[in-house]
């Protein structure tokens, strides 16, 4: 009974007005980040609205000082674990797991071709070898590369020592590296002068 | 060819890229950077993979309508919250709380000691209604009668009872209580009271009637008023004691004897 407790008794419409300003308004980075959890575009709008119903609900009891993005994010990320979890789809994450690093230059025509454009498609390449990492580490470059969110909040959300986080992508980048070397051999390409 | 110390620093690379090195640690890492041409390189690639995971992370638009939807979803939250706020505003007159200082509320001081005040003689009949309600029916069951209690015990707010005010729940002195409904005691006291708050310190018992049609009974409680019957429960030491008296619900709470102190 709300009455009863000692919970905001800010009205209605002010809750949502500041729920909007400062939680809704990264519904397009919850959906991408969604879609790249769950691979699915369907799913991701799931986990989406009810990442928004959770926040809201809990909305009115949050700190002055919480970081918004981050705590929205947060929620996303545990429903998603939450819900794998119970179906037993997601294998657990190695942190230990080494990747040889071939160096720089095997990958560079996969990406200086991505960056001009993905007239090969590598864009499509660089997805599938994003959906190939482990959780932690995708979490990691996509908050990092694709949301912008800083290693102070991408330790928020995986609840983790932002040490790890910095671990977590120096080893997923020399990851997607060695994948998409394979994806440029697999496409032929021996040299920039050939590539293209 | 790469040396143990060029590859001590390449775990660092990610972090120059992505600006989260400290100030100190950047200037020394980028100075290294620049006198080692592998190092370089694998700061240009990082960069460039860092370009591409962008590019190709944000190419991927929502589908069309998505905000629409999500906006309507979140505004249906905040409705059932509205909703909610509401429900319970009229759900306070039905639990009959406390009065404040627009309140009156009557008080049945049970005194079980040696110390009892004089008072006035309880007079306990078939009932006489005494509480003019308005609202929507609420649920009435024991998760209510447990927040009843905290309230009583003000380990919840008693906000309830400028609710219960507003809502026009409370009316009068309602000094008649059904025959049986309060335990047996040498004497008991009814004092109308203004001003009280919910304090068992202060008011010993509460008492409170409530529109029978303003109510949605949980069944245990339905089925022990039957026939002029009785609902007790005891909920943190604290009896709860319900009754019917023609269209009312009559709720009495009576706390431990050693917590009942005269006004």
């Amino acid at each position: 009974m709300a009455w009863l407790s000692r919970r905001d008794k800010r009205p209605t419409e002010e809750l949502s007005r500041e729920f909007l300003a400062t939680v809704f308004v990264h519904w397009e980075g919850l959906y991408r980040y969604a879609l790249r959890l769950t691979g699915s575009p369907d799913q991701a709008e799931d986990l989406v609205q009810e990442a928004l119903t959770k926040a809201f609900t809990a909305y009115e009891r949050l700190r002055e000082d919480t970081r918004h993005r981050a705590w929205v994010f947060t929620i996303l990320r545990n429903t998603f674990l939450s819900k794998t979890r119970k179906s037993g789809r997601e294998a657990p994450l190695d942190d230990a797991e080494l990747v040889p690093d071939l160096g720089a230059d095997p990958v560079d025509d996969v990406v200086v071709r991505a960056e001009d454009g993905f007239r090969h498609g590598f864009e499509d390449e660089v997805l599938e070898a994003l959906q190939a990492l482990p959780e932690a580490h995708r979490t990691a470059v996509v908050l990092c590369d694709v949301e912008g969110l800083s290693y102070d909040e991408i330790a928020v959300v995986l609840e983790c020592p932002i040490g790890t986080v910095r671990s977590r992508i120096h080893h997923a980048r020399r990851r997607l590296r060695q994948t998409l070397a394979g994806y440029a051999t697999a496409r032929g390409y021996d040299d920039v002068e050939h590539a293209g | 060819m790469s040396n143990t110390r060029d590859d001590s620093l390449r775990a660092h690379l990610s972090a120059l890229v992505d600006g989260e090195l400290e100030p100190l640690e950047a200037i020394a890492l980028t100075r290294h950077v620049r006198q080692s041409p592998d190092l370089e390189a694998d700061r240009q690639s990082l960069e460039r993979l860092k370009l591409a995971v962008h590019l190709a992370g944000r190419q991927e638009v929502a589908p069309v309508g998505l905000e629409t939807r999500l906006r309507a979803h979140v505004g249906g939250l905040a409705s059932a919250r509205e909703a909610a706020r509401s429900r319970v505003g009229w759900l306070v007159p039905g639990l009959a709380l406390v009065a404040t200082a627009a309140l009156v509320a009557t008080v049945v001081l049970t005194s079980l000691g040696p110390s009892a005040p004089s008072a006035l003689p309880v007079v306990a009949d078939g009932g006489r209604d005494a509480i003019v309600g308005r609202g929507a029916r609420v649920d009435l069951g024991v998760p209510e009668l447990e927040e009843l209690v905290r309230a009583y015990r003000l380990e919840d707010s008693p906000m309830a009872l400028r609710d219960l005010r507003d809502a026009g729940a409370l009316d009068g002195n309602p000094d008649i209580l059904p025959a049986g409904l309060l335990p047996a005691a040498p004497e008991s006291t009814v004092v109308p009271v203004a001003y009280t708050r919910c304090n068992e310190r202060e008011t010993g018992s509460l008492i409170a009637k409530i529109r029978l049609d303003r109510v949605n009974l949980a069944p245990e409680i339905a089925n022990a008023l039957e026939g002029d019957g009785y609902f007790v429960t005891r909920i943190d030491g604290v009896d709860v004691r319900l009754t019917s008296s023609e269209d009312r619900l009559v709720v009495l709470i009576v706390p431990p004897p050693e917590l009942n102190e005269p006004i």
